[in-house]
């Protein structure tokens, strides 16, 4: 079974239902009550998840933790989930950011606590799920799944404007995925014709990838579904409105987590199972990526908002975890995978920073701030690290994944290295605008002269993302070491296919198939 | 001479135990005072679950009767068992509802139940006379019901539409049962597929035509572009469990009968009916979503939504192979649960005497009616094919049986279309819980029944998208033929 001779995964996955269960049953007149129970289901989910890091065997890339139960299996459905060096501190992180969240809400929400906090549990379910599943069927399930809780979190509590930036965000979403569902059938149906086996297994369907002219349209399906997640530059349209008008824990999930998913769906589909592809599309990705981290640090710099100004940065930094991905070497997908993770650990915490001082003063203007670092020194000490760590300075989490960005892409192609480095300037430039509007010019406005410094909580949350922060900065080794061996793996299985695109296909049963699927499409039509 | 045995009733006896508790309920109709018809719903009740329980004792074998007019096999009882299943749905949304619509006669349930065994004899029948018949049958109870409600406007001018327009496309599928007779010389469909089989090139173009008339007939029942545009008028005009039966039930039988004719009797002529029903499938998805888009009233809204379903379902047809027709028979099933769910919440907001129930009525329906709200948020959802329901499963099989034959454009389509009806199903779940109160409060109207219903679907909507699997798997054993 596994390490723990316990299905640990289906527990952290399937834990927060029981909350769920359990809150149904409490009034909802008692808004304490419902959120210490929300609170420490999800602690003790994240807790239970950290043993996934302690027991985690860094000398395999092959699934660990695994649970599989057929599920469909006439089919070649199961319930399969599993996690490796790829998923491992997605998990951890999706379990941390949620304690983290929902923390933040106790204050902030205040209407439909109830509601809140069966929608927030119901989330954090679909986006485990997310990064567990290895069961290419069940992981669309779930992929989908996590829209409606994030939907109804952005619809019920957001901002002014929530029901057009949910409209935007889950049809925006929901339409790219659909295609990657015909892709997902069309690889499951191709697969069975090339090997003669039914199967949604993504390891098993990325051992033997299609032949290299079948590849394309699949790999455009799935980069459509994933490029509008992560969001890649021309299909990013939909993240400053759902960033803006959710409430601040919806902001922090969404751009800690449900980003990640983009990325990681890449990981997981495009590159192993379409691996020729990668290299023939790699450039495009590539380029978008960097245009994303331009255009993301640019907008940024004028935004007046200062969620907007977060929120493009999303755009900018995830534009370095693609770059590092598609590099295609082992520092840029490390640097990838670690940017992940320390954008959902950075960015989370600027979302909350931001939040914090939007509970207080209900603008996000920064034409309204200022001085705010002589008025809640506390605050503005922690809201430092973070601005510091999103920009990438040594010695924060920032730093090492950029680095390792960077170290790709120059391996990768030298010009690639000399422009990024570029945007690395660029970002600096608006963190640091921003950290200065809002902190040290004069105070502009009386009625930031009253404002409270951050309380216990605040205190105790902020704190512990800013320990995550530096600990991740002086010692990535733990991270590191338990994501090599799967990285290794995966480049080695997709570089081997980048010299020989078509030595493998064997030309008879190319041409013979093309010419049966064209009858047959003729047929149809 | 014809002669007949104990033997060829067999594959009746579920039609028979239905018959018996129609005739029943007729018996007992003199007998009660109007103030306790009710009884009648619960005879019916009673009928429909005892039926089920044939069906289900009884599923697995294979039988034939009356010169192989009529069969039971698997498929036959896949069909009954949803037919069954939304008579017992749309029954318990009738029990309080018609009383309150002062039109408790005992004929309501008595024509339920009639429709329901032509229903049944539709979907069990290799026999173009025999299917002619029940098809008549349920269309002329349909209509009565439609019109059940005699003083109301609305409802006398819906069914007033759905018998003209229904009148003619019988016409249509009697001239093509005709000319499958003057061809062949015979209304059996087994026989028809010998013949066609080896038949010379006029013979087939006649048979090409002969199909496009039957086609006509059949659209119309499933509500097939172009022969839609009766749908919306008569949901919207006819009593809601009449609307609600009326979109499954019928079309159930419809797809059933469909199926055998396509896939048997005009088997040999598979690559042109593909090609007709590619596009009839198509312009049905987008037309009944497109329009959708627009609409302001419920039942009208989902009479589209159905509309764009029987889309959605014609192109597990099209695919023809085995995977698509078990997928248009699993989403029948889960049509039961969403879509009866869906216009029982419609029931449960509508106001006396009124026929419409407009979509700005649901305002801040989710906070007044807490579970009545979520159930609705599962069924719009499910409707729109999202994860972890019914609706989900059911479109995920329609389509990757089109992606099995290479239809991918089809497919493409498909999910196009899903991705289009997103914004309608979700248009009223920010109604129900992201807008500001309703002008008038929103009421309900209690009945215990209807919540029943309400939360049958509820319950079978998320638990067959996530442990689809027997069902389905009957689903796909069904498809001998």
């Amino acid at each position: 079974m596994n390490q723990l001779h316990f299905p640990i995964l289906s527990f952290i996955t399937f834990w927060p239902l029981l909350g769920v269960f359990i809150l149904l049953f409490i009034n909802r007149k008692n808004e304490t009550a419902i959120r210490i129970v929300t609170f420490v289901f999800m602690l003790i989910d994240f807790l239970v998840s950290t043993l996934l890091y302690f027991y985690f065997d860094p000398t395999t890339w092959q699934p660990q933790f695994v649970d599989k139960i057929p599920w469909i299996s006439s089919l070649g459905m199961n319930y399969y989930l599993g996690i490796d060096g790829l998923s491992l501190f997605l998990v951890i992180l999706t379990t941390f950011l949620s304690v983290v969240g929902q923390f933040s809400t106790w204050s902030a929400i205040k209407e439909k606590v109830k509601e809140f906090n069966i929608v927030f549990l119901l989330l954090l379910t679909g986006m485990l799920g997310v990064f567990e599943s290895l069961d290419a069927f069940l992981f669309y399930v779930f992929w989908e799944f996590e829209l409606i809780p994030m939907y109804l979190m952005i619809g019920i509590w957001g901002g002014p404007h929530r029901v057009f930036a949910t409209m935007k965000f889950f049809l925006y979403t929901f339409a790219g995925s659909v295609f990657m569902l015909v892709a997902i059938m069309a690889t499951y149906f191709l697969f069975h014709h090339y090997t003669g086996t039914y199967t949604f297994d993504m390891f098993q369907l990325a051992s033997h990838p299609l032949p290299h002219h079948l590849q394309f349209w699949l790999f455009l399906a799935f980069f459509l579904a994933f490029a509008i997640k992560v969001p890649m530059f021309p299909f990013h349209t939909w993240l400053p409105w759902a960033h803006v008008e959710a409430p601040t824990a919806g902001s922090v999930l969404l751009a800690g987590v449900l980003l990640k998913m983009g990325t990681y769906g890449f990981l997981r589909f495009n590159l192993p199972m379409f691996p020729s592809m990668t290299h023939a599309l790699g450039i495009l990705v590539i380029v978008l990526a960097i245009t994303g981290i331009f255009y993301g640090a640019v907008v940024a710099m004028v935004q007046p908002d200062w969620k907007k100004l977060v929120a493009y940065s999303s755009v900018s930094h995830l534009g370095y975890a693609m770059l590092g991905m598609f590099a295609l070497n082992s520092q840029g997908m490390e640097g990838s995978i670690m940017e992940m993770i320390n954008h959902g650990v950075s960015t989370g915490a600027l979302f909350l920073m931001v939040g914090i001082l939007y509970e207080r003063r209900h603008t996000r203007l920064f034409s309204e701030y200022g001085g705010i670092a002589a008025i809640m020194p506390r605050y503005a000490v922690l809201a430092g690290v973070v601005t510091l760590s999103s920009l990438g300075l040594p010695g924060t989490n920032g730093f090492i994944s950029e680095f390792l960005c960077l170290i790709g892409a120059f391996k990768a192609n030298i010009w690639y290295g000399i422009v990024v480095a570029g945007g690395a300037v660029v970002s600096a430039v608006y963190l640091l605008m921003m950290f200065q509007k809002v902190f040290y010019v004069k105070t502009r406005n009386v009625k930031n002269l009253g404002l409270k410094d951050l309380d216990l909580r605040e205190t105790v949350y902020m704190g512990i993302c800013v320990l995550g922060i530096l600990w991740i900065g002086l010692y990535p080794n733990p991270l590191l070491s338990r994501m090599h061996v799967s990285v290794e793996h995966l480049l080695q299985h997709v570089n081997s296919y980048s010299k020989q695109i078509t030595i493998n296909v064997d030309k008879n049963l190319t041409c013979n198939k093309l010419a049966k699927i064209n009858v047959i499409s003729r047929g149809g039509l | 001479m014809i002669s007949y045995s104990l033997a060829d009733f067999k594959p009746i006896v579920p039609e028979l135990v239905l018959l018996f508790f129609t005739f029943l309920i007729l018996f007992v109709d003199f007998a009660i005072p109007k103030a306790k018809k009710k009884i009648n719903g619960f005879i019916a009740l009673i009928g429909v679950v005892i039926t089920f329980v044939v069906v289900l004792s009884l599923y697995g074998s294979s039988w034939t009767g009356f010169n192989d007019m009529i069969v039971f096999d698997k498929a036959s009882g896949f069909v009954n068992v949803v037919l069954l299943l939304t008579a017992f749905v749309a029954i318990l949304m009738s029990l309080d509802f018609i009383k309150r619509e002062e039109i408790n006669f005992g004929e309501y349930y008595e024509i339920l139940l009639f429709s329901l065994v032509a229903m049944q004899v539709f979907g069990s029948t290799y026999n173009l006379i025999v299917m002619f018949l029940a098809v008549e049958t349920l269309s002329i109870a349909m209509y009565i019901l439609t019109a059940i409600k005699r003083n109301g406007l609305r409802s006398t001018e819906a069914a007033m539409k759905y018998f003209i327009l229904g009148s003619f496309a019988s016409s249509f599928l009697i001239l093509g049962i005709a000319l499958i007779y003057g061809l062949f010389g015979t209304v059996d469909l087994l026989r028809t597929k010998e013949l066609l089989t080896g038949a010379d090139t006029l013979h087939t173009w006649i048979a090409i035509v002969s199909f496009v008339l039957i086609l006509v007939g059949f659209g119309f029942k499933i509500a097939a572009f172009p022969f839609h545009a009766w749908t919306p008028d008569v949901y919207e005009g006819a009593i809601t469990p009449i609307s609600a039966f009326m979109s499954i039930a019928p079309k159930a039988a419809s797809f059933m009968a469909l199926m055998r004719l396509l896939v048997v009797g005009m088997f040999p002529i598979q690559v042109e009916w593909t090609k007709l029903l590619w596009v009839i499938a198509v312009f049905t998805m987008f037309f009944g979503n497109l329009v959708a888009l627009w609409q302001k009233d419920l039942k009208r809204l989902l009479g589209y939504s159905s509309i764009a379903h029987a889309g959605y379902m014609l192109v597990g047809i099209t695919a023809a192979n085995s995977l698509g027709y078990g997928a248009v028979l699993f989403y029948l099933f889960g049509y039961i649960f969403m879509n009866l769910g869906a216009f029982s919440v419609a029931e449960y907001i509508s106001k006396k005497d009124v026929e419409g129930c407009l979509i700005d009525d649901l305002r801040g329906m989710g906070y007044k009616y807490p579970l009545t709200g979520a159930a609705m948020l599962i069924f719009m959802f499910s409707l729109a094919g999202v994860p972890p329901t019914v609706g989900f499963v059911g479109k995920y099989y329609l389509f990757s049986a089109a992606v099995k034959s290479h239809l991918y454009w089809l497919a493409v389509l498909g999910v196009i279309n899903s991705a289009i009806s997103a914004y309608f199903y979700l248009n009223i779940i920010v109604t129900m819980y992201m807008k500001g109160g309703a002008k008038e409060e929103v009421v309900s109207f209690p009945s215990p029944y209807l919540r029943a219903a309400i939360a049958i679907g509820a319950v079978g909507t998320i638990l067959f998208g996530v442990a689809p699997g027997s069902v389905l798997n009957a689903a796909l054993s069904s498809i001998v033929f």
